[in-house]
């Protein structure tokens, strides 16, 4: 398919409020600008100016809807500049569908979207285009796949995340496959589960499998977040915990979570590290056991200065009396958390 | 089983070819309301990856027969692969294949015919070898045999040579089609098979077990071999008892024998099929066990769950008959051991295993 071409006049170039144009909320439509950072643009609006004008449409009822150039107003208005030279068409002269795409081409001309611009760019594109075209014509522009369920997933992103979830998939705090787990539970745990992993400071792997236990386990429980989650404020997070600091106790709660989630598979961890940590094994030795019993093998791992002293390590380490308690990991797996069925729904 | 489908697409260039005619005809006497068109005329068609709604005619560009990709670090029971459609019109919560097709639609290579020759080239080439060949991978291999006739085409070819046998793995009872074949040689008829709440809760479109066990029986009157697959094995609250009464309809509707193989596998999946699942089928338990990563990437249940899950499942249906060829499918040597009292050790041990009950069904 042939794209679309627009091809701009100069339009008019006016001094414009900053005060007045910021403060219009129709002159946000066009805005492809999330979770930005005006600093260094500032730095340079205060040292050379605004070099490129923005543009502005003035729309049918005489207000000013701002196409491009939403960031440069903000900066100028943080830098207390109350007037800034703009481009300004009349409405006849720029319908909105062509706004839009002015607006579109700049900021890819410039920058590259996060994943939340990217999903402002395809709302405000479905309310010009049908979504076949948006799939085939502009998705690859903004390195998307032409997938269908590529497309609806981030319109109910845009839709349906809060502004802190958002902010964090924007600055790449959350990656793209937790806020998917998120989308998949009600309005009120999504909030309960983002507050509390926002409390937690939590990195961005710690992120993932905080929401991906907390959503298991709602399902496999058919109980919201706030119930769910409710166990753990009590155990790991009253005032009175010894858990003093927070990355501590986030790795606390995702203990919590993991031995929830996994009963078995944890019991087992905890009664091979017990069993492990009974040897006296020599300095510089250490036996690492396969974390899932997925593995046959256990492994051993001993440094050593020179031969004499491996020899004596390894006679160490073979004569200690736990060695014949130590049996397959799959027989030791076996052995514990015989506790019956996992809970369903 | 009802299908869904509405459209039907024939690739452009294989309007004329018996397969595609055949099919055309059959769709016409069972689904006089679905449109048929060819593939250049696609425009009313909308539709969703998922979608059962459209069935595509079309020429496979690539290699009819394939070993079974099987997983890494696992023991694989050296499967053919023949390759002759994907997607399926049933909608089984679990099924891997949606996260394995990218593609829409039910998808039926019209070019089979000219691919078999290839195939069977192979096949005669290598006469000391045996070839487990089967359709049901990436497709179930009956459902859509109604109208695609794959039964009574493949059966013939395959029947005629002595080191190969050819299985059709199904959730339905569509035996029509191979009951028609003048010959039973080297062919065996098999099921899917769960727990009676799995199949009803799970298994969208297919048949109940009795439906499938009643379809065995009648194959097994007729003179084929039949085999089992209790794939995937799921545990949940009641596991136990929900198994024992399907061994209990098995045995009330069939005799033990001709059982060629009953395989057992437990439920494993990449993880991006749990966030499919969960879309696609809310209401599905299959995600709720305790899955741990494997050495291979997928998910499986934590071992001892899987080792309580196949002993279980061993012990009854060897009180059933000791000789039923019980095998696990990609399943590591320690859960061998464990669970069935025997470890093949290797895929080739699992392959010769299954070659003798090959030539102890068939000679």
């Amino acid at each position: 398919m042939e794209m679309p071409k627009i091809y701009l006049p100069l339009g008019t170039l006016k001094k414009i409020s900053v005060a007045d144009v910021l403060s219009d909320s129709n002159s946000r439509q066009y805005l492809m600008s999330f979770g930005f950072d005006l600093d260094e643009l500032k730095t340079s609006i205060a040292t050379v100016g605004i070099i490129n004008p923005p543009i502005l449409r003035q729309n049918e009822g005489g207000k000013i809807e701002i196409v491009t150039g939403y960031r440069r107003l903000r900066a100028a208005s943080e830098l207390h500049i109350e007037q800034v030279t703009s481009r300004v068409f009349l409405h006849n002269e720029l319908a909105p569908d062509q706004a839009l795409l002015v607006a579109l081409y700049e900021n890819l001309s410039i920058r590259t979207f996060n994943i939340i611009e990217k999903a402002l760019v395809l709302r405000n594109l479905s309310r010009f285009y049908g979504k076949e075209e948006i799939i085939r014509t502009y998705m690859p522009l903004l390195g998307l796949p032409k997938r269908d369920e590529v497309y609806r997933q981030y319109l109910e992103m845009e839709k349906t995340l809060s502004e802190p979830i958002k902010e964090a998939l924007a600055n790449g705090k959350i990656q793209m496959k937790t806020a998917e787990i998120l989308l998949e539970v009600d309005d009120n745990s999504r909030e309960i589960i983002s507050h509390f992993g926002s409390a937690l400071n939590l990195n961005i792997n710690q992120w993932h499998q905080f929401v991906d236990l907390t959503v298991d386990l709602m399902n496999i429980e058919n109980r919201p977040a706030s119930e769910v989650l409710e166990e753990i404020d009590i155990n790991l997070l009253k005032p009175a915990s010894t858990i003093s600091n927070l990355p501590q106790q986030a790795n606390a709660v995702l203990n919590f979570l993991k031995s929830k989630r996994h009963p078995r598979a944890t019991a087992f961890q905890k009664q091979i590290r017990k069993k492990l940590g009974k040897m006296k094994l020599p300095e510089g030795a250490r036996i690492v056991f396969p974390y899932y019993a997925e593995e046959p093998e256990y492994r051993l791992e001993v440094s050593f200065k020179d031969g004499p002293s491996l020899r004596e390590r390894l006679l160490k380490i073979a004569n200690d009396p736990m060695l014949h308690s130590i049996r397959l990991p799959l027989i030791e797996a076996i052995s514990v958390g015989q506790t019956g069925e996992i809970p369903g729904k | 089983m009802r299908y869904s489908i509405t459209d039907i697409l024939i690739d452009s260039g294989l309007d004329d070819s018996p397969f595609a005619k055949r099919a055309v005809d059959n769709v016409r006497r069972l689904l006089p309301k679905a449109t048929i068109s060819t593939a250049h005329d696609t425009g009313h068609l909308k539709q969703d990856q998922f979608s059962k709604h459209v069935l595509y005619l079309l020429a496979y560009p690539g290699q009819f027969l394939k070993p079974c990709p099987g997983t890494t670090e696992h023991i694989c029971c050296g499967y053919q692969i023949l390759n002759v459609g994907t997607g399926c019109p049933m909608d089984c919560s679990y099924c891997i294949l949606q996260s394995y097709f990218n593609q829409p639609g039910l998808r039926v290579f019209a070019n089979i015919e000219s691919g078999l020759k290839e195939v069977l080239k192979r096949i005669d080439s290598k006469p000391n070898r045996i070839f487990r060949v089967g359709t049901g991978e990436f497709t179930d291999s009956l459902a859509l045999d109604p109208i695609v006739g794959w039964a009574e085409l493949l059966i013939p070819y395959f029947s005629s040579r002595k080191n190969a046998v050819l299985e059709l793995k199904t959730k339905t009872d569509h035996i029509h089609g191979a009951l028609s074949c003048n010959t039973r040689e080297r062919i065996i008829m098999s099921w899917s098979l769960n727990s009676p709440m799995i199949a009803s809760r799970e298994e969208h479109g297919a048949v109940s077990l009795r439906r499938r066990l009643e379809a065995a029986k009648s194959c097994q009157a007729e003179g084929f071999a039949i085999g089992f697959h209790f794939d995937p094995l799921i545990y949940y609250p009641g596991w136990k008892e929900d198994y024992l009464r399907t061994l209990d309809l098995m045995d009330k509707v069939l005799e033990p024998e001709r059982i060629i193989w009953i395989s057992l596998g437990s439920f494993r999946f990449m993880p991006s099929l749990k966030r499919i699942i969960r879309k696609r089928h809310p209401n599905s338990i299959v995600t709720n066990g305790e899955f741990v990563p494997g050495k291979d990437g997928k998910m499986r249940y934590f071992k001892p769950i899987r080792v309580e899950l196949y002993s279980f499942m061993r012990e009854h249906l060897e009180k059933w008959s000791p000789d039923l060829g019980l095998y696990l499918c990609m399943e590591a040597p320690d859960v061998w051991e464990t669970s069935m009292g025997w470890n093949p050790v290797n895929s080739e041990g699992l392959s010769a295993f299954l070659d003798e009950r090959v030539r102890k069904i068939f000679g």
